[in-house]
């Protein structure tokens, strides 16, 4: 969009953000989360947002305090990808946050419409970069526009610690440096999703004192699409997989003898996780992850 | 498709060919089994027998791989038997379960069945396929105009079945981002199994499925001598072709069930065994099937290389890269041998003028006004009295802003679908058929592949280059088709076939490309489905450009195509330069076409029930029709995303996916009258 039609646009709408002043919307963050995370980065520094995309998904995640969100009267924008942008504009935001690989397209309208910040979330393409200093440094950067870095602080020291506590009940259970490997059963498929030690679920596994084992090409979001002949050679390793609903691959192959025979489930190392576990989100998803990988290693 | 005794009797050829085929199979199977696992000859037969559960490679090869391969032979042996089948039942080369629409039928109810969990409760997947299946075919058959109906015109209408089901397939995929990774997956075909069960159960379905076809073909023969012939020899047609046709459905529901979608294989098998002489079906069909065994064979054993590097390849990639030259090569062959086939029954009504036109000019500017205004008040909220008149004070700045955004697409909306009713009518004066249009005549998938390259080979680029690549994509594919089918000697529907051959090429391609995106696929799968969402200043400024520029042009090439409907014959004789104006009707009008899709993505349909309805409302020249085409375009367009963005708002139906839904009635009721 051409700087004139822009200004034009910003005219008619009178939402003219003040340049530079980032800390104009800080008094009165009104919030709209076009991607989970950013949904997740506002409730660690104490923001409930005004309006989150696919919200009853959001909602259906173990992290997210439901009734909070609910009494809040946070609104649905549409889909994560094509976020509705009427719906924006009625939650009149004093912030947009979005991501660019779904939001770039839009991001001239929603920047119109209030200050907007895309990030580049899981850095899609990228391979080797660490996507926990990634989130980290999103919640930092957040924090610091909203003059909230206190809280954004104590949130991470609040994760260190939870998270130590948790490493420290592994490693009395002698798991310690153990080879791990976090995967997906998607539906409808025969397929697994094996991801890298760079993923965020593999670094959250590295915190935790295991070592992720799966070394493959990630496909952008830090995972790698596999046939299931690729498990065999896997080898001596703990496999953690999330498996939500009926027609996944896991139930098609738990069916097959093959599967009794692959070492880790004949070593007894496979651990299945029937929660929507979200391996994508800020600090409040992480945590809930890390509790629940050690939930299912210690049973 | 005609009946040689005299060749099929003599014994060597035969003896040689299932030689041949018997050994190719015998090669390939061990070839596909082994692909990748460190394992003899030994293993293999151990591993099939008893597997000894302290070796790997035979307990891999006893229950993934072997399953797999088992599950190659059997997709193979269905879709070439479902193929014959077809060929026979329709007399037409071409009709396959891919063209037919009954695999992307078949696809769309397995994918229902996947995402409504009550739909799963009632229906397994098997017989989800089946009906969808069948669905499907009826409709193509349906529309077509059944078994009258020339391969042209039965492969078309099996294109437009199969686009519709795409769209709703895309659609079920929207609602679930995670299980529309999934989809995409899937949606080129994949071997992979988890267990022996599925594929045993296809091979008790199919079994019997193979003898009844074997018990048919003596009938099938009779049928090959045409209609009357056959009538009078006693034969009752109807059900024969009605068996023929519910067994191919079965057989292609089998395979759907195994793997997927998986295209081609059902038109390359028995084509290639009747280019080898054989006519009769005794014969035909279990050839057919060696020959589509090897061939899912020889498919699957690519996407196994290719799995050891990077990602999963869909088996439909390398099945079209071989499929696609030979449709292009059964298309020639077609026009060159019986001209009569090739007909599409384009009728010289285009002439009969009545009525006066200034009325249905006036009930369109109705129209067209009517759809503005709601298109500009409908949205997620409805602007009712009350919102007006403070708009009108200036007193609510929000409102003006959503009104504002919502003028944006509406206008873009409507000069899209006028660009695309435009380059629907100017395609139809080339291929001289009514089912021509930008998305049956693979413009659309040309852009969207090009597109698609753009987006996932260049990623740190902007729109800007998506869009060209667009545009490039549209025109460059139609310039490859007018190079191999612009000739004087082909019928111009032999371009509607070699066209048909590129679509599924890119179509394939692009597949590709998105798995190989993966979990990116999502935002492509949004940009495929064609969206008018987030319209802004430029993207109206650029379509209002190409209706400027593109309309006025038209309106000279359309009274080329008028004289062209005479046929090329007299309309050289007229003084007209034949190949010059073919040429630039199809290039002007993948312009048109290639343009929305840089803006919009692929939309499809609108090309196609614009100037049908026009026609149906008032016959006349190319010429006459091209402003009411224009006019309705821009409705329907409007009307589509009016619709997508109001019916379950916030969330938004990508307008692709709409004018899919607006146009299967369309279909159903305006092309059966064509």
């Amino acid at each position: 969009m051409t700087a004139l039609t822009r200004r034009r646009l910003l005219a008619v709408a009178g939402a003219l953000p003040l340049a530079g002043a980032t800390d104009s919307w800080a008094a009165d963050p009104r919030i709209v989360a076009l991607e989970w995370r950013y949904a997740d980065h506002a409730r660690s520094l104490g923001i409930l947002p005004v309006g989150v995309a696919d919200l009853a998904q959001y909602l259906r995640q173990a992290s997210v305090d439901t009734a909070t969100l609910r009494a809040a009267g946070t609104l649905d924008m549409g889909r994560r990808q094509e976020p509705s942008i009427e719906a924006v504009i009625d939650a009149r935001p004093s912030l947009i946050l979005g991501v660019d690989f779904r939001h770039r397209r839009i991001g001239p309208q929603l920047a119109a419409i209030a200050e907007t910040i895309l990030f580049d979330y899981t850095q899609t393409g990228r391979k080797d970069a660490d996507q926990l200093a990634l989130m980290l440094a999103e919640l930092d950067e957040l924090a610091g526009r909203a003059g909230r870095k206190t809280q954004a602080v104590a949130a991470v020291e609040a994760f260190d610690l939870e998270l130590g506590r948790l490493a420290g009940a592994l490693a009395s259970r002698g798991l310690a440096g153990d080879p791990i490997v976090f995967a997906q059963f998607p539906r409808g498929v025969n397929a697994v999703r094996l991801f890298t030690a760079a993923s965020l679920p593999g670094r959250l596994l590295s915190r935790l004192g295991l070592k992720p084992a799966w070394d493959g090409p990630s496909e952008g979001f830090g995972f790698t699409t596999v046939g299931p002949e690729r498990l065999l050679a896997l080898g001596d390793v703990h496999f953690l997989g999330v498996a939500v609903g009926d027609d996944n691959s896991y139930a098609r192959l738990a069916e097959n003898p093959l599967w009794r025979a692959l070492p880790f489930v004949r070593a007894g190392k496979f651990h299945v996780l029937a929660d929507v576990v979200w391996p994508f989100g800020g600090l409040p998803a992480a945590l809930s992850f890390s509790g629940s990988v050690v939930e299912a290693l210690a049973r | 498709m005609r009946v040689s005794d005299a060749r099929d009797t003599r014994t060597s050829p035969h003896l040689l060919l299932t030689t041949a085929l018997v050994a190719a199979v015998l090669v390939l199977m061990p070839l596909h089994a082994l692909h990748g696992i460190e394992a003899g000859w030994l293993d293999l037969i151990n591993a099939l027998a008893a597997p000894s559960p302290d070796n790997p490679a035979q307990m891999l090869l006893h229950h993934l791989r072997l399953p797999r391969t088992l599950s190659a032979v059997l997709v193979g042996a269905c879709l070439a038997t479902a193929g014959t089948l077809f060929q026979a039942a329709t007399r037409n080369p071409l009709a396959s379960p891919g063209i037919l629409g009954v695999t992307a039928g078949a696809q769309l109810f397995v994918a229902a069945a996947a995402v409504i969990p009550t739909l799963a409760a009632l229906l397994p997947t098997w017989l989800a396929a089946l009906a969808g299946g069948l669905a499907a075919g009826t409709l193509t058959w349906f529309v077509s105009g059944g078994s009258s109906a020339g391969a042209v015109r039965i492969a078309l209408s099996g294109m437009a079945v199969s686009l519709m089901a795409g769209a709703g397939a895309s659609a079920l995929a929207l609602f679930d981002e995670t299980a529309g990774a999934g989809f995409y997956l899937w949606g080129g075909g994949s071997l992979a199994q988890s267990g022996w069960s599925t594929p045993l159960g296809v091979l008790a379905g199919f079994a019997p499925a193979l003898a009844v076809g074997l018990l048919l073909s003596r009938s099938l023969d009779i049928m090959a001598l045409g209609d009357d012939a056959a009538r009078a020899l006693g034969q009752n047609l109807l059900l024969v072709r009605a068996g023929a046709l519910v067994l191919g459905a079965w057989a292609s529901a089998l395979a759907v069930t195994l793997a997927g979608p998986i295209v081609f294989v059902g038109l390359v098998a028995p084509n290639l065994i009747r280019l080898l002489g054989l006519s009769r079906h005794a014969f035909v069909l279990p050839f057919a099937v060696l020959a589509g065994i090897g061939l899912t064979l020889a498919a699957d054993l690519t996407v196994l290389g290719f799995s050891g590097g990077l990602f999963e390849l869909p088996v439909s990639v390398p099945m079209a890269i071989i499929g696609a030259p030979l449709l292009i090569f059964l298309a020639r062959r077609l026009a060159y041998a019986d001209p009569g086939s090739m007909r599409g029954g384009a009728k010289s009504r285009f002439f009969s003028v009545r009525a006066p036109r200034r009325r249905l000019s006036v009930w369109l500017l109705v129209a067209l006004v009517l759809v503005f205004q709601t298109g500009v008040l409908a949205g997620n909220n409805w602007v009712g009295l009350a919102g007006i008149s403070a708009l009108l004070e200036g007193a609510n700045e929000s409102l003006a802003h959503i009104v504002q955004l919502r003028g944006l697409r509406v206008v873009g909306s409507g000069l899209a679908g006028a660009l695309l009713a435009l380059s629907g009518l100017l395609l139809q004066g080339v291929v001289r058929n009514p089912l021509a249009s930008p998305d049956l005549l693979g413009v659309t998938q040309g852009a969207g592949l090009f597109a698609v390259a753009a987006l996932i080979l260049l990623p740190g680029a902007g729109l800007l280059t998506v869009q060209l690549g667009a545009l490039a994509g549209g025109v460059c594919t139609v310039l490859v088709i007018a190079l191999l089918s612009l000739h004087r000697h082909l019928e111009p529907s032999a371009l509607a076939l070699t066209a048909l051959g590129f679509a599924a090429l890119a179509a394939s391609l692009s597949a590709m490309l998105v798995i190989g995106a993966g979990f990116r696929a999502s935002g492509i799968a949004t940009w495929l489905a064609g969206s008018t969402y987030g319209t802004d200043v430029d993207d109206v400024l650029l379509l209002g450009a190409g209706v400027i520029l593109l309309v006025p042009l038209a309106a000279l090439l359309l009274r080329d195509a008028d004289i062209l409907s005479f046929g090329r014959m007299k309309a050289a004789t007229l003084g007209l330069s034949v190949h010059r104006s073919e040429l630039m009707l199809l290039l002007v009008g993948a312009l048109s076409a290639s343009l929305v899709a840089a803006v919009f993505g692929p939309v499809s349909f609108i090309g196609l029930m614009a100037p049908h309805a026009a026609r149906l409302l008032q016959p006349g020249s190319f010429r006459q029709l091209m402003l009411p085409s224009l006019g309705i375009g821009a409705v329907i367009m409007m009307l589509a995303d009016l619709l997508g963005r109001s019916l379950l708002a916030p969330v938004e139906i990508p307008v692709g996916i709409m004018t899919a839904i607006l146009g299967a009635p369309f279909i159903l009721i305006a092309l059966r009258r064509v």
